[in-house]
C-alpha cells in the first residue's frame, strides 16, 4: 500500500509469501529455502518442533497425504522483524476436487536480519484440523 | 490523519478493549465495538451485533474472577490490528487455571470502532479448562 514501506519489512513479507507458496506447490525444498537451521515451528498448543531437519520431516509428512493445497491469504503484513498472516488453508486430501478441509488460521513469523524465518507460531483449532483429515502434527 | 496516525489510533482502540477485559468491565469493552460488530471465534459461527456480542462478552466476564491478557505482539496495518496474546483466566478464584495462546485480528471502521474481531485458538484447550460457551443457544 505505502510506497515508503520499510524495505526490510517488504522483504520479510516476500519471504513469508514464498514460504507459503511452497505449501501451495507442496514443495518442501522451496519452504526450507526460507528458514534458518535452528528454526522453531510451533503449532499451538502442541509441542514445538525445533531444527530445520525436524521441520522438514514434519512438513513432508503433512504434504504426503495431500493432493491439492491452497492457502488463501486474508492479511499479510509486517512490523519490525515479524510478519502476521491471517489465512484460510484449504486442503484436498483425496483428489475429490473440493476443499475437504478449510482451516481458519493465523501464523506469526519472526525473521532474522538477513531475512530467514527462525520462528513460526500457528494458531488454529486443532480439532478442526484433525476432524477433517489433517495428519498428526507431532514427530 | 496520516496513515501512521490512523494505525496508531487503531492500535490504541484495541489496547483499550483488552484493558476492559483485564478490568472485567463489559460496558467499557462494548464501547470499543461498533453497532454491527462481527465476532468470530474460529472456527465457530460468527456472533453479530452489539446485543448478541454483549451477551457473550458479559457472560464470559460474569464467570471470570480474574482476567489478564498478556500482549505479546500488537501492531497494525491499514484498518487491521493483530494481537498475539496469552490469555490468562481465573474462573474459580484459585489463580490462572487457563493460559490460552491466542491471536486476535481486529478490523477498525472509519469511526474508530472495532467492527471485526476474529480470535484464533484451540477450542479444546478453552473448553477443557473451564472456558464457558462461545455461542448463543
Amino acid at each position: 500500500m505505502s510506497a515508503d514501506k520499510d524495505p526490510n519489512i517488504a522483504r520479510n513479507e516476500a519471504v513469508v509469501r514464498a514460504f507459503l507458496k511452497g505449501w501451495d506447490d507442496r514443495d518442501v525444498d522451496a519452504c526450507m529455502g526460507q528458514v534458518t537451521d535452528d528454526m522453531c515451528y510451533l503449532n499451538q498448543p502442541l509441542k514445538a518442533i525445533r531444527g530445520k531437519e525436524n521441520v522438514r520431516t514434519m512438513i513432508a509428512l503433512i504434504f504426503e497425504p495431500a493432493r491439492r493445497v491452497e492457502f488463501e491469504l486474508i492479511h499479510v503484513f509486517g512490523h519490525g522483524n515479524k510478519v502476521i498472516t491471517e489465512r484460510l488453508d484449504q486442503w484436498d486430501w483425496s483428489g475429490s476436487g473440493t476443499w475437504e478441509l478449510k482451516l481458519p488460521v493465523c501464523g506469526m513469523f519472526e525473521l532474522t536480519d538477513d531475512g530467514k524465518i527462525y520462528e513460526w507460531r500457528e494458531y488454529y483449532d486443532n480439532e478442526h484440523w484433525t476432524k477433517y483429515g489433517g495428519p498428526g502434527l507431532e514427530l | 490523519m496520516s496513515e501512521i496516525e490512523s494505525v496508531e489510533h487503531n492500535v490504541q482502540q484495541v489496547r483499550r478493549f483488552i484493558d476492559a477485559w483485564g478490568a472485567i468491565d463489559p460496558d467499557a469493552a462494548m464501547a470499543c465495538l461498533s453497532d454491527d460488530i462481527e465476532y468470530i471465534n474460529q472456527p465457530l459461527p460468527p456472533v453479530l451485533g452489539q446485543k448478541d456480542v454483549r451477551q457473550i462478552v458479559a457472560g464470559i466476564m460474569k464467570l471470570s474472577k480474574g482476567v489478564h491478557w498478556e500482549l505479546r505482539n500488537c501492531f497494525g496495518y491499514g484498518n487491521t490490528v493483530v494481537t498475539e496474546r496469552l490469555d490468562c483466566w481465573d474462573f474459580d478464584g484459585n489463580g490462572w487455571g487457563l493460559k490460552l495462546p491466542c491471536i486476535g485480528m481486529f478490523d477498525i471502521d472509519d469511526d474508530g470502532k472495532i467492527c471485526g474481531w476474529r480470535d484464533y485458538f484451540d477450542n479444546q484447550m478453552w473448553f477443557d479448562n473451564g472456558g464457558p460457551t462461545l455461542h448463543l443457544d
